[in-house]
């Protein structure tokens, strides 16, 4: 059925400092989580320059396809996905099969340290992610801001931009 | 599956467009790019062949502005129609929140449009999704290039693909007719199955 993944104060907040951390201990330029659809959910550092929603939209997609291809060769998955630039690299790794974890470094920074803090940084939100989930499991009601008032608001909205 | 970010108050749905080869879902997607205003909208990717044959899908954000405090935002996909792209229509359709189905109203496109319908459903099939209006994906379907000349009336095209009774639009997508107005509903749908 058609869910949702809300994120609530508490788990949004862990999340974000591991991200933190993440960035600072491996020297990164931006961290990103999003969903396996490339909708973000968090991300930390600089990312003025570039267009996030496309860039997490490209890389999701970019993973589900590898994870096509693992499971063509036999595999179960590709876990992660390294791409090298002149000047930015990009290491991608997939959590728990539910969220997506990029990091954006300088060329000149070691890729062996990238990996070692992500696997450190994955293990805790694979954690975080077991948490929301739970949460989500058994709830049928979805989030609360989704009202009547809120269908009401936004089809006005809808109205006004196509014309009513 | 939508995300509700209560922190960033932001809300984010997934909206795929489907359909036979050459039905016109990236010719809806392009038109809505062209004529969006500014603010409404991102960048459209197109990830094309040489040919303007979409391989793997055209994407376009669409933000709806802020509703009771939250950033609403659409994020709008099609599908590769041709049937060799199985794999990568499946991909499309993970997370979805909302269908359209461009359908192509030529009387020998149909066998086409059923077969694109079916592999849509099978699709879903494997996250556990299906079409239905008030307890699973919502659809509305698109009966595109209704000003060519050997087209199937639209009582036919509804009862060859339109089993769930949903909304339907009869649209010239080249110039634009009913191209709005499909989005509209589908989004419209998708925000009321939310807010149940």
């Amino acid at each position: 059925m058609v869910g949702e993944l809300n994120i609530f104060e508490e788990d949004f907040w862990a999340i974000s400092k591991t991200l933190k951390r993440l960035l600072d201990t491996s020297n990164s330029k931006c961290v990103i989580l999003m969903d396996k659809a490339g909708q973000v959910i968090s991300s930390v550092g600089d990312t003025g320059w570039f267009d996030l929603n496309t860039l997490s939209t490209l890389i999701a997609a970019n993973m589900a396809a590898f994870n096509e291809i693992a499971q063509s060769l036999g595999e179960k998955e590709f876990s992660t996905i390294q791409q090298q630039g002149q000047n930015i690299n990009l290491y991608v790794k997939g959590i728990e099969d539910k969220v997506i974890l990029a990091v954006l470094y300088d060329s000149k920074v070691s890729f062996n340290l990238v990996k070692a803090r992500v696997k450190y940084a994955a293990e805790e939100i694979s954690q975080i992610m077991k948490r929301i989930f739970a949460k989500l499991e058994g709830k049928k009601k979805p989030a609360e801001i989704i009202d009547e008032d809120f269908a009401k608001e936004a089809e006005d909205e809808l109205d006004k931009l196509f014309g009513g | 599956m939508a995300l509700i970010n209560y922190v960033t108050k932001e809300v984010n749905c997934k909206i795929v467009y489907y359909g036979p080869g050459l039905s016109g879902k990236t010719t809806n997607i392009k038109y809505i790019y062209e004529h969006l205003s500014p603010d409404s909208k991102g960048k459209l990717v197109s990830l094309a062949t040489e040919k303007e044959r979409t391989l793997f899908f055209d994407f376009l954000p669409l933000d709806l502005g802020t509703i009771k405090g939250f950033k609403t935002r659409f994020h709008i996909y099609t599908t590769p129609g041709q049937v060799f792209y199985s794999a990568s229509r499946k991909l499309i359709l993970k997370n979805v929140d909302g269908l359209v189905f461009v359908a192509d109203s030529q009387i020998e496109r149909m066998d086409e449009n059923i077969e694109s319908l079916e592999d849509m459903i099978e699709n879903l099939k494997i996250y556990n999704l299906k079409v239905d209006l008030s307890n699973g994906v919502p659809i509305v379907f698109q009966y595109n290039k209704r000003d060519l000349p050997n087209i199937a009336p639209v009582s036919e095209l509804q009862k060859a693909l339109n089993r769930w009774d949903a909304p339907y639009f009869e649209a010239i997508a080249i110039k634009g007719i009913n191209v709005f107005e499909t989005l509209k509903e589908i989004l419209k749908l998708v925000i009321r199955r939310l807010s149940r």
